[in-house]
C-alpha cells in the first residue's frame, strides 16, 4: 500500500513539474534567451547594449525615478494614517480599513482615468473648482503619474506599518518609559527599529509594483510623454513596427531588477526580523489626541476624498452623461450607456461578456490547479518541493507584462504544430498563469494551519487516506480554494495588460474596451463600463463571502 | 498480554529517540510512561499507534503482530484498532461534536445504530446533549472529553493517551484524571498514558515506566518507584529528595530519604540525627514546607507549625527510611545536585 502511495506521489510531482515548466518557466526563459541572444550570439550584456543603442536609457531612468518617488509619497501618506489608526483613539474607527480597500481594489487605469477627467481642460476642476487649476500643469507631468500611483498603492504600506505597530505591545513601550525614555526617544530607539524590517519589505514591494505597473503609465504617462519599462515593452511587442529585440531587452532588465529587489527584500527580512516575544498580547500603548482630534479626522477625510471621492465622482458622473462635455443637468443625465453594456450584440455587451466568461473559466482552472500544487507543496519535501513552490509562485515576482511577453514568444512560435494563440483560450491561459499564485498561497496557508494531529486522529480512528482527504483535508482547505477563486476572478475580469497584449484582434474584454473608448474620447460609455467592472467585483465578493459564512457555520 | 513491545528502536536523523526498548502491558492494566521532554515516551506511544515507524523491533497488540522488522510486517495506523487521545485534543473544527465522535464509526463503515453508540460515548464523558455544538463552542475540558468519547466510541481494547491533560488548567486536570481512570476501569481498557507530570503518573497508574534519553530506567508500581528509586535521576525526578552524607565515604553509593520521614521527635534510639538551619518556609495549606541547610546540603522537611528562619533544628530519621542508590560503573554521577 505504501509503495502504491509513493508511486502516486511521484506521478503527481512529475505532472506538477511538467505543467509549471510549460506554463511558466519556458515563457520566462524564452524572454531571457531572446534578449541575451543577438544575431545568434549569446552575450550577458546584450540587453543593456540593445537598450543603450536604442536610446532607451531614459526609459530605465524614468522607471527608477518613478519607483523611488512613489515609495516616498506612499510612506509620507501612509505613516501618519497608520499611527492615527493604531496608536490613538481613532483606532476605534475600524471602518477606515474597510474604506481603504476601495482605492486598493480599484484598477489603477480606472482611477487614473477618473483623475484625468477631474484635472483635464474643461474637466471638473476648471468648471467647479477653478482655484485648483494652478495644479493642472503639475498634474499633467511626471508628478501627476507618481501622485496617482501613490494614491493607489498607499493602503498597502499603510497596512504593513499599522500591523507592525499593533504588534509592538504596550509593555515594550512602557518599559522604555519606566526606564526614562521620552516619547521621541522611545520612537527612535524602540518603535522605529522594530518597524524597520516590515517597512522595508513593504517599501521594496511598492517599488517593484510601481516598476511593473502598466495601467497608470499607459493612461496618464503616455499622454504627458513619460515613458517607462511597461509602456515601452507594450509599444515594441504590440504596436507597429514590432521590435522584439528591444521589447525583450526591456523585459529582461525589468525582470532581473525585480528579482534582485525580491532577493534583497528576503535578506533584509531575515536579518532584521524580530519576533516580538510574549505569547500573551498585552494591550497597545495608546495616546490621546485630545483637542487635536479634529486634525486627525481632517487628515483621514482629505485622504479618502482624494483617493476615493475624486476618481469615483468623476467616473460616475461621466458615465451618466448623455453628451460628453455638456453641463451636468437633469436633462443631460441618462442610464443609456449602462443599458447598452447589458445589451447583447453591442460591442460593449460582448466585451463585458467575454471578460466575465473568460474570468470564470480562468478562476476555475486556477482553483483546481492551484489546489493541486498547494497540497503537493505542503506534502512534499526537499529540492522538488522548493522547485514546485517557487515556480508556482513565480508570477508573483515576475512582472505580469514579462510573463505575457513570454507567453506570446512561446505560444506564437513558428515551430508549434498547432497553437491556441490568437484564440480566446489564450487569454484565459494568460489569466491562469498570471494569477495562479493566489490560489497556491491561500491553499498552502490553510493547509499549513491544519495541525498534523487532526490527520493522526483520523488515522487512529480507522480512516483510509482517501477518506481523510474527503472528510478532513478538503473541508478545511475549502476557504483557501474559494478565496483563490474569488481573487482570480475579480482580478481577471478587469485585467488590462494581459488582455491588451494577448487578445486576438476580434476579441475585446472590458478592460481593453474601457481603454479604447477613453483613448478615442468616447468617455461616458467607457466610464459606464469602468464602473460596471468595479461593481461586478464587489457583487461577486459579497455573494461569495456571504455563502462562505453560511458554509462556515453550517 | 495486551501490548508487547520488543526491541523497538527509533532514530530521528542523528538523534537516538528510542534505544532498543521492551515493554509489556497486561490486559486491563493502566501503565504510564513518565519522563522529561525528549525522553522518548511520546515516540514509544506513537510507534504503538503506528504514527511512527520504528527502525527495528516487534510490536504485538492483542497477540497480533502489527509491526515486525524481521518479518517485514507493518499494519497501518487505521487498521490497528486502538483509541487515542491527543495532547492538543485534535478535534476537527469543521465537524460537530456528534460528527467528531461518529468519525471512527463512519470511517470503518460500521454505522449500525450510529446515533445510539455516539450517544453512549458522549454519556460516558457526561456530554450528552452537546451533539450539535462545534469544538470552538466548548471549553478546553469539554473538548478533551469529546476526544475521549471519540477514542472509546469504537470500543477499542487499547487506549493510548498522549499527555491528554497537559493543555488544561490545574483544577480541570484533577477532575478529568479521575474520570479517565474510572472510565478505563469501567470499560476494561488497557491504557498507555504519557506524561511528564510525576503527580499525575503516581495518582493514575497501576505501573510507571520512567524514561530518560530514549532509555527505560525503571518500571514498577508508583509506591515502588517513589520509595525505591533505582537511579539518582529517578530519585530527583519523582518526588522531593534529601541526600544524606555517606558514612562510608564511598562516592558511588548515594543515600537519600523523603521529606515526610523527617521528624522533630526521636522515636527510637536507632534514629539518625541531623542538625539543620531553616532557610526558607512556605505554607502550602495543610503543612509548612521548610528549606533547610544540613551540612551544606539543601533539604526539605514538613512541619505542622511555622519554624523561624534561621532557627537551628534537630531532625530525626528512622534508618529504615534511608534508601541507597548504587551508581553503576560508567553512569554519570550528579554530584552537583547533592
Amino acid at each position: 500500500m505504501r509503495a502504491k502511495q509513493t508511486i502516486r506521489r511521484h506521478g503527481n510531482t512529475a505532472i506538477a513539474i511538467a505543467l509549471l515548466t510549460v506554463l511558466i518557466l519556458i515563457p520566462v526563459v524564452m524572454v531571457l534567451l531572446r534578449s541575451f541572444t543577438v544575431d545568434r550570439v549569446f552575450h550577458p550584456l546584450n540587453p543593456i547594449r540593445t537598450i543603450l543603442e536604442g536610446e532607451l536609457a531614459e526609459v530605465l531612468f524614468n522607471s527608477l525615478q518613478l519607483g523611488i518617488t512613489v515609495v516616498i509619497f506612499t510612506t509620507v501618506i501612509a505613516a501618519p494614517l497608520a499611527y492615527l489608526t493604531s496608536k490613538t483613539e481613532l483606532a476605534r474607527a475600524r471602518w477606515i480599513d474597510v474604506a481603504l480597500l476601495i482605492p486598493f481594489m480599484t484598477p489603477p487605469y480606472i482611477a487614473t482615468m477618473g483623475w484625468i477627467l477631474f484635472m483635464q481642460p474643461r474637466g471638473v476642476v476648471e468648471e467647479y473648482l477653478p482655484f485648483l487649476s494652478i495644479f493642472q500643469p503639475l498634474f499633467f507631468s511626471f508628478w501627476g503619474v507618481a501622485f496617482v500611483m501613490s494614491l493607489n498603492l498607499y493602503p498597502f504600506i499603510y497596512l504593513v506599518i499599522k500591523n507592525n505597530l499593533i504588534e509592538i505591545t504596550g509593555s515594550l513601550e512602557d518599559a522604555g518609559a519606566v526606564h526614562g525614555g521620552s516619547f521621541w526617544y522611545r520612537m527612535r530607539r524602540i518603535i522605529l527599529p522594530l518597524l524597520l524590517s516590515g517597512y522595508s519589505m513593504g517599501a521594496l514591494l511598492i517599488f517593484v509594483k510601481t516598476l511593473a505597473e502598466f495601467g497608470t503609465p499607459a493612461t496618464l504617462g503616455r499622454r504627458v510623454g513619460f515613458y517607462v519599462f511597461t509602456t515601452e515593452i507594450y509599444q515594441y511587442t504590440r504596436m507597429f513596427p514590432i521590435d522584439f529585440a528591444r521589447g525583450t531587452a526591456l523585459a529582461s532588465v525589468l525582470l532581473i531588477t525585480c528579482m534582485l529587489i525580491w532577493y534583497v527584500q528576503q535578506l533584509i527580512a531575515n536579518k532584521y526580523k524580530y519576533s516580538i516575544v510574549g505569547g500573551r498580547s498585552g494591550g497597545r500603548k495608546m495616546y490621546s489626541l485630545g483637542k487635536f482630534r479634529f486634525l486627525g479626522w481632517a487628515y483621514i477625510g482629505l485622504l479618502l476624498l482624494v483617493s476615493i471621492g475624486v476618481p469615483y465622482w468623476s467616473i460616475i458622473t461621466a458615465s451618466l452623461l448623455r453628451f460628453w462635455g455638456a453641463d451636468i443637468t437633469l436633462a443631460n443625465i441618462t442610464f443609456d450607456h449602462y443599458i447598452e453594456l447589458f445589451t447583447p450584440g453591442t460591442l460593449g455587451g460582448s466585451s463585458l461578456w467575454n471578460s466575465v466568461y473568460l474570468s470564470v473559466i480562468a478562476a476555475t482552472i486556477a482553483m483546481f490547479l492551484g489546489t493541486f500544487l498547494g497540497v503537493l507543496i505542503v506534502r512534499s519535501r526537499g529540492f522538488l518541493q522548493r522547485f514546485i513552490d517557487s515556480s508556482s509562485l513565480l508570477s508573483n515576482t515576475v512582472p505580469r507584462i514579462v510573463i505575457v511577453v513570454g507567453l506570446i514568444l512561446l505560444w506564437n512560435s513558428p515551430w508549434l504544430p498547432a497553437t491556441i494563440y490568437n484564440t480566446a483560450a489564450m487569454v484565459a491561459v494568460a489569466y491562469v498563469v498570471a494569477f495562479l499564485p493566489y490560489t497556491v498561497q491561500y491553499v498552502k496557508a490553510s493547509y499549513q494551519q491544519i495541525d498534523i494531529s487532526l490527520f493522526h486522529a483520523a488515522q487512529v480512528s480507522g480512516a483510509k487516506p482517501g477518506y481523510i482527504n474527503r472528510r478532513i483535508l478538503f473541508p478545511l482547505i475549502r476557504p483557501g480554494m474559494v478565496s483563490g477563486w474569488i481573487m482570480t476572478f475579480i482580478i481577471s475580469v478587469r485585467e488590462l495588460v494581459a488582455s491588451m497584449m494577448i487578445r486576438p484582434p476580434h476579441i475585446e474584454t472590458s478592460a481593453t474596451f474601457i481603454f479604447r473608448q477613453f483613448d478615442q474620447g468616447v468617455i461616458p460609455l467607457g466610464m459606464a463600463m469602468a464602473f460596471t467592472t468595479v461593481g461586478i467585483t464587489v457583487v461577486v465578493l459579497l455573494i461569495v463571502q456571504g455563502g462562505q459564512k453560511q458554509l462556515g457555520n453550517g | 498480554m495486551s501490548i508487547v513491545v520488543e526491541n523497538v528502536e527509533k532514530t530521528f536523523g542523528s538523534v537516538r529517540a528510542l534505544q532498543p526498548t521492551n515493554v509489556t502491558v497486561e490486559t486491563g492494566e493502566f501503565v504510564t510512561l513518565l519522563g522529561p521532554s525528549g525522553c522518548g515516551k511520546t515516540t514509544l506511544l506513537r510507534t504503538i499507534a503506528g504514527l511512527e515507524v520504528p527502525d527495528n523491533g516487534t510490536i504485538k497488540l492483542l497477540d497480533r503482530v502489527v509491526f515486525s522488522k524481521p518479518q517485514g510486517i507493518e499494519v497501518r495506523t487505521e487498521d490497528r484498532g486502538v483509541g487515542m487521545v491527543f495532547q492538543d485534543f485534535a478535534l476537527w473544527p469543521h465537524m460537530t461534536v456528534f460528527e467528531n465522535v461518529a468519525f471512527g464509526l463512519r470511517a470503518r463503515k460500521d454505522t449500525a445504530q450510529l446515533r445510539e453508540r455516539v450517544g453512549w460515548a458522549l454519556d460516558r464523558v457526561q456530554l450528552g446533549g452537546y451533539d450539535d455544538r462545534y469544538p470552538k463552542q466548548l471549553s478546553g475540558g469539554q473538548q478533551q472529553r469529546v476526544s475521549f468519547a471519540r477514542a472509546i466510541v469504537t470500543e477499542p481494547k487499547i487506549i493510548l493517551l498522549d499527555e491528554p491533560l497537559s493543555a488544561l488548567d490545574a483544577v480541570l486536570r484533577e477532575g478529568l484524571r479521575l474520570m479517565l481512570r474510572s472510565l478505563a476501569d469501567e470499560l476494561g481498557l488497557t491504557a498507555v498514558y504519557v506524561t511528564h507530570d510525576q503527580h499525575e503518573a503516581m495518582s493514575i497508574s497501576d505501573r510507571i515506566v520512567v524514561m530518560r534519553e530514549g532509555v527505560m530506567l525503571q518500571t514498577g508500581a508508583p509506591e515502588d518507584v517513589y520509595n525505591n528509586p533505582e537511579e539518582l535521576f529517578i530519585a530527583e525526578f519523582v518526588g522531593t529528595t534529601n541526600f544524606i552524607p555517606n558514612p562510608n565515604g564511598s562516592s558511588d553509593e548515594h543515600l537519600m530519604t523523603r521529606p515526610e520521614f523527617l521528624t522533630l521527635e526521636k522515636d527510637s534510639s536507632e534514629d539518625l540525627e541531623f542538625s539543620g538551619t531553616v532557610e526558607m518556609v512556605s505554607y502550602v495549606g495543610d503543612r509548612y514546607e521548610a528549606q533547610l541547610s544540613v551540612d551544606d546540603r539543601h533539604w526539605v522537611a514538613y512541619f505542622d507549625q511555622r519554624p523561624r528562619i534561621g532557627q537551628e533544628l534537630t531532625l530525626y530519621l528512622s534508618p529504615r527510611h534511608v534508601h541507597t542508590i548504587r551508581e553503576e560503573v560508567g553512569e554519570t554521577t550528579k554530584e552537583g545536585l547533592v
